[in-house]
Parts: structure tokens; C-alpha cells; sequence
């Protein structure tokens, strides 16, 4: 089956193709965010490229996050779409999966600790142990309060843009970060292929959610409006 | 320690210049709220303040859209309102903690969410005055100490008008 693969999260808006052989074709851009701009023409560029046309592709991937949300809306939006207007299903799969996958195709062998700039000073951080086992779910938290609870385990690699952004914190604690900032589109796709060849069973675009991990929600108290 | 400065304004061309005026002492990633009662004025701060950050062409309300953006001269000019949203999760859904990376935001009645919005660098009262139709009171409010002495400055010919 041909995948196409849709990465919006971070500061990169990238599409990779997948069929049987593994990753067949893909483009990524960094720089000023303008998924919105830049993800049609990128699909379309690439399903050129790779001599496929839009209905020979079997399932869409989205990165679902965490990761930046005006990334995450286009991305999770244009996959949506695809799929209604193609009829075929997505799967879903999370930044830090994406970006352990990296690592552990780099030939890394220890545990991952991926860490997502969220913002405001904080990270969004999961771990991993291999590339399809995470030992803890992502969720928002401090760089520096990370950085403390993973002190001088140099068995752990830590990656993504948080770890790039507060690469000086985690340093300072003796971790290992490597060059590895945002998720990429090849890594997506391999995991939705692996996922699929595990049998997951791609989901209707309308069950995709975006994983944003906000802080708790409130309603908001208007006594003025 | 937190402070504030009140300035009057006379009519909305008065207060588009005190924006225009402030505005140069804004910083990228600045978060700035706009509170106030429906007609205060926020919209026509928001014009003036958008002058002084360079945005050509028209600014108007973003109570429809959600926010507007707009090339400034401090990057992207961020214009949100939050009137039409019920949660917080919603303000905090807008992105703007993201948005503001590259530029500063202007947000219309953020004084009810501010935990989905901080940390907010200034907050700017508008208030009408009892005694006359366009008279209105701007009252500037922040915790960073250096911010004062930068609004001080930038408001300084129209405090010493005064």
C-alpha cells in the first residue's frame, strides 16, 4: 500500500511517500512556519516526483503531536480532507514517536527521552526504550525539572526542539543530546507502515485528534460580555 | 513588582497616538491585553498601536476571525479577541504563545483568560469617562520593573502634554 505521510508539528512541514519497499519519495522545508502555505504544493510536489497520483495512495499519516498547534490544525486538517475526498483512512502517530524512531534508526541503542518546545518555557517529553515501546507517555512539563529527574543518564539520548532549544539545561545535567530537532516525514511514514503491517487499521480522518496536551481547561468567567 | 500609569485621552485620535506611542516600546514575544467595556476603544488602541508598529492598510476587528496577523516592523503584528470564546482551552487553542515568536500580540478582552495567555506583558485598561462622550482613562499595568521605565519613556511627550 502506498502511504502518504503529512509532518505539521514543529517548525517543519514535511511529506514522505511509502509503498512495500519502504520510504519511496519525500520533501521537508524549515524555517518561517507557513504549513498552510507550504503543505499542498509539498504533497503535490512529492506524489509528482514519485510518479503517483492521489487515488493510488492506500492511507494518509498525520502527526498528531504534541507539537505546535496552528502546525498540528493544518496538518491534521489536510489529512482529513485527503481521506474524506479519497475515501481511504489515517493513522495517527505522535511527534515523540517520530522523533525516537530517528534515533533508534540512527543506530541508537539505549533509552530516548524526546522532548517537543511547547512553548512558554516549557517541553512536552515522553520515553522511549525501543522504537515501539514507550515507557512514558508524553506530558508537559519543565525543562529544568526534566533535565533534574534524568541526571547523568548516560545510558539516555535526548532529542527533538525542546532538547535542541534547552540543549545547554540538559547538558549541564551530563545527558547526551543529539542533533535531532524536529520529526521528519520518512520516520512518520516507516512508523505508520510498521504500524500497519502489525495490522492497525487505519481510522476515518473524522476520529483523528491532534494531542496538544493544553493545561486544564476552565470556562472562562465573563461578568463583562 | 507589579505597577501601572494612568493617561487620559481626550478623543479616539488621542488614543490611536498613545498606542502609536507604546508601541515602540514593545519587544518581540510581548503579549499585551486589552480590557474593557464593548465601545472603550480597544479596537481603535489596536489601530493606533498597529500605526506604530508600521502595518499598512486597514486594521479592523478580529471578533469574527478569531485573530488577525499582520507584517510589522517587530515581525507579525498578532490581533486576537476572545469575545466570542466560552473556554480557556479555546483562547489557549489560538496558539498565541506560538504565534507571538515572531512578533507581538494584541489581545481584545484577554484580562478574562489570562492563564491561557501568560505571561502577559502589559495590560491596558480602557475605561469611559463619566463626564464626557470620547474622554476615556488608559491605565497600563505590568510586573517586569524595566517595562515601566520603557512605557515611561514612550509615553513621556503625551504624560508631559499633560
Amino acid at each position: 500500500m502506498i502511504l502518504l505521510g503529512i509532518e505539521t508539528a514543529a517548525e517543519l512541514v514535511g511529506v514522505a511517500l511509502s509503498d512495500a519497499e519502504g520510504p519511496r519519495a519525500g520533501v521537508w522545508v524549515r524555517g518561517e512556519r507557513r504549513h498552510a502555505e507550504a503543505l499542498a504544493p509539498a504533497i503535490a510536489h512529492v506524489l509528482d516526483q514519485a510518479g503517483v497520483s492521489l487515488p493510488d495512495v492506500g492511507a494518509v499519516a498525520v502527526d498528531v503531536g504534541p507539537g505546535l498547534f496552528t502546525g498540528l490544525r493544518v496538518g491534521i486538517a489536510t489529512a482529513q480532507g485527503l481521506a474524506q475526498g479519497l475515501g481511504i483512512g489515517v493513522l495517527a502517530v505522535t511527534s515523540v514517536s517520530v522523533l525516537a524512531r530517528e534515533a533508534y534508526d540512527a543506530g541508537w541503542e539505549g533509552p530516548v527521552a524526546a522532548v517537543v518546545d511547547a512553548r512558554r518555557g516549557e517541553v512536552f517529553c515522553a520515553r522511549f526504550d525501543g522504537p515501539t515501546h514507550e515507557t512514558h507517555p508524553p506530558a508537559r512539563t519543565d525543562p529544568a525539572a526534566l533535565a533534574a529527574e534524568l541526571h547523568g543518564d548516560t545510558t539516555l539520548l535526548v532529542v527533538g526542539t525542546g532538547a535542541h532549544r534547552y540543549g545547554g539545561v540538559f547538558a549541564a545535567e551530563g545527558l547526551h543530546v543529539a542533533d535531532i530537532r524536529e520529526p521528519s516525514p520518512r520516520a512518520l511514514v516507516t512508523i505508520a507502515a510498521d504500524k500497519l503491517a502489525a495490522g492497525e487499521t487505519p481510522v476515518p480522518g473524522a476520529q483523528v485528534r491532534p494531542v496538544y496536551l493544553r493545561e486544564a481547561d476552565a470556562r472562562i468567567n465573563w461578568v463583562q460580555r | 513588582m507589579s505597577w501601572s500609569l494612568r493617561v487620559p485621552s481626550a478623543s479616539p485620535e488621542e488614543t490611536r497616538a498613545l498606542a502609536a506611542h507604546l508601541a515602540s516600546a514593545a519587544h518581540p514575544g510581548d503579549v499585551i491585553v486589552l480590557a474593557g467595556s464593548l465601545g472603550a476603544g480597544k479596537t481603535t488602541f489596536a489601530q493606533g498601536f498597529a500605526h506604530g508598529l508600521g502595518v499598512r492598510g486597514p486594521v479592523t476587528s478580529p471578533t469574527f476571525t478569531l485573530v488577525r496577523q499582520y507584517p510589522c516592523a517587530l515581525g507579525q503584528l498578532v490581533h486576537a479577541d476572545i469575545y466570542r470564546l466560552d473556554q480557556l482551552a479555546e483562547v489557549a487553542d489560538l496558539g498565541i504563545a506560538e504565534l507571538v515568536e515572531h512578533g507581538v500580540a494584541l489581545v481584545e478582552w484577554g484580562n478574562v483568560a489570562t492563564p491561557a495567555l501568560a505571561p502577559v506583558t502589559w495590560t491596558i485598561e480602557i475605561t469611559k469617562d463619566a463626564e464626557s462622550d470620547d474622554g476615556r482613562t488608559l491605565t497600563v499595568r505590568g510586573d517586569v520593573d524595566d517595562r515601566r521605565d520603557a512605557v515611561v519613556a514612550a509615553l513621556g511627550p503625551a504624560l508631559e502634554a499633560r
